[in-house]
């Protein structure tokens, strides 16, 4: 009898993942855009997308590629980790930020709905958008939970009121950064909005126009996060959000004081 | 310089007013606490979304040549803060992935943190370091994204005494239309006096106090 996916996924040692079968996997870049130029990014970049301010109303558009769709180097610099991190994932790129810089939290939410619609299995998000758009987003993050689709967003690297959307949702793999020599090696936060932490100090990235550059900050520590579960998903591919979930922190680093945090509050639910 | 007018300026706050005083120490703090070369404080300009360098700290040779300079919108890690809302750091661009051969000039590092009023930026808290493969960390740009924050709350706060101070002189001027003259007087030197000497009021609100006991009784 076939072993059940997730206990699979749960024994399956994260250094053997790399050596499995994957199959390929959509990860939808929701960012600056991506210069699909870049050779770390050659024949990576699936389709590029823009949503564009046009009199307030965000439109959505196609960009013909492979091209250099990026504003600001930022969404390379994500797509790059993703790209290196798991080789079966399709980068996908949306624009949601113009060389205007207006406007974009509403063209955030226009790219989220499309995410949603068309399905694309990882939706990466390094970016936050404001609390104000928390009704409208909340219920695209559960849809997207819903029927599957993996969502992981940055916290914010700002000390605001919040923690930054979607983020804050309880639907979406929330992440912080910290320095780790190996990008492989994340931490979980058992009872932490913020739940995981992973390499965003002083990371080696891809860089607009070619070339590499160093960047930190949580913006870069969420595609590790996307990486390994398009590399999950590429070997499971029918683990659903909350698998998926399970199997990340069951490979996490875990301080001894939060393991037995977490098993006091395993118990304390089943008693 | 150039434009006639400085950014601060635009925000009501004179070159060398209390307010612009407490704004370079801001600044000045947080350029030493992450031990940077430089940093700056840009303002944005409502109209056109691009950033003016308003004071830089570090080298004041090029503070005057930096000041009232435009970042346009939509290029470079300081834009990207004030587009994202959130603290960025740079890094110089190399050909290699070693980063041996450089491919970009200007600093080593940058950090750029938006300076937030409500649900808008007003400007971009910036750092930089010239110094061989110095590069910016995460826990700095947290302090420095504390410290924008700050700034943006000095900014914010000045203008809304500065609104108070307009509404309650324009009420006063309202109810004694026969004394307009004299209260607009009264109103313009105690304006230069806020600016220019913020420790005098107190003495000057015990002077009126005082004054106004005498004449009551």
């Amino acid at each position: 009898m076939r072993p059940n996916p997730l206990v699979e996924a749960i024994t399956t040692p994260i250094n053997e993942w790399w050596c499995r079968s994957l199959d390929p996997v959509d990860v939808a870049v929701l960012d600056s855009g991506v210069d699909a130029t870049h050779p770390d990014l050659a024949n990576r970049v699936a389709a590029s997308y823009a949503v564009e301010n046009v009199n307030g109303d965000p439109q959505w558009r196609d960009v013909p590629g492979p091209a250099d769709n990026d504003v600001f180097g930022h969404g390379t610099a994500v797509a790059g980790i993703i790209a290196k991190l798991a080789p079966n994932a399709r980068i996908i790129d949306v624009r949601i930020l113009g060389p205007e810089g207006e406007g974009s939290a509403a063209c955030f939410v226009h790219a989220l709905r499309e995410a949603v619609r068309r399905n694309w299995k990882v939706v990466n998000m390094s970016l936050a958008m404001p609390q104000r758009f928390a009704d409208v987003a909340r219920p695209l993050c559960e849809a997207a939970w819903h029927q599957g689709q993996i969502l992981v967003s940055a916290t914010r690297n700002m000390p605001r009121p919040d923690l930054g959307l979607p983020a804050e949702f309880a639907t979406s793999i929330s992440v912080d950064s910290d320095k780790f020599e190996d990008p492989r090696v994340y931490r979980f936060r058992p009872g932490e909005i913020i739940e995981f932490v992973a390499c965003g100090e002083a990371v080696t990235v891809a860089a607009k126009g070619g070339g590499y550059t160093t960047r930190s900050g949580t913006s870069l520590a969420t595609p590790v996060m996307s990486g390994l579960c398009a590399v999950l998903l590429g070997i499971f591919p029918g683990l659903l959000p909350f698998e998926v979930r399970s199997a990340l922190k069951n490979h996490a680093q875990m301080a001894e004081s939060e393991v037995m945090a977490d098993r006091s509050r395993s118990l304390a639910d089943s008693a | 310089m150039n434009s006639a007018r400085r950014p601060l300026e635009h925000f009501g706050i004179l070159p060398e007013s209390a307010d612009a005083d407490l704004l370079r120490l801001v600044l000045t703090t947080a350029v030493e606490t992450i031990d940077a070369d430089e940093g700056s404080l840009l303002l944005r300009d409502d109209g056109t979304g691009d950033l003016r360098f308003a004071m830089t700290v570090g080298d004041p040779d090029r503070e005057e040549k930096l000041i009232g300079e435009r970042v346009p919108v939509g290029r470079g890690v300081v834009q990207l803060a004030a587009a994202t809302q959130e603290v960025q750091i740079g890094a110089p661009t190399f050909r290699d992935i070693k980063q041996t051969e450089r491919e970009t000039g200007g600093p080593e590092a940058i950090i750029a943190a938006p300076m937030i009023s409500g649900s808008d930026v007003i400007g971009v808290l910036t750092a930089v370091t010239f110094k061989h493969g110095r590069r910016f960390g995460g826990a700095e740009a947290k302090l420095y994204g504390r410290l924008a924050t700050v700034a943006a709350v000095l900014i914010e706060q000045h203008q809304r005494i500065s609104g108070a101070e307009g509404r309650i002189a324009v009420q006063t001027t309202a109810m004694h239309p026969k004394h307009n003259k004299e209260l607009n007087e009264i109103d313009q030197a105690l304006s230069r006096i806020a600016s220019r000497h913020p420790q005098a009021l107190s003495h000057i609100a015990a002077i009126v106090a005082n004054f106004e006991a005498a004449i009551e009784y």
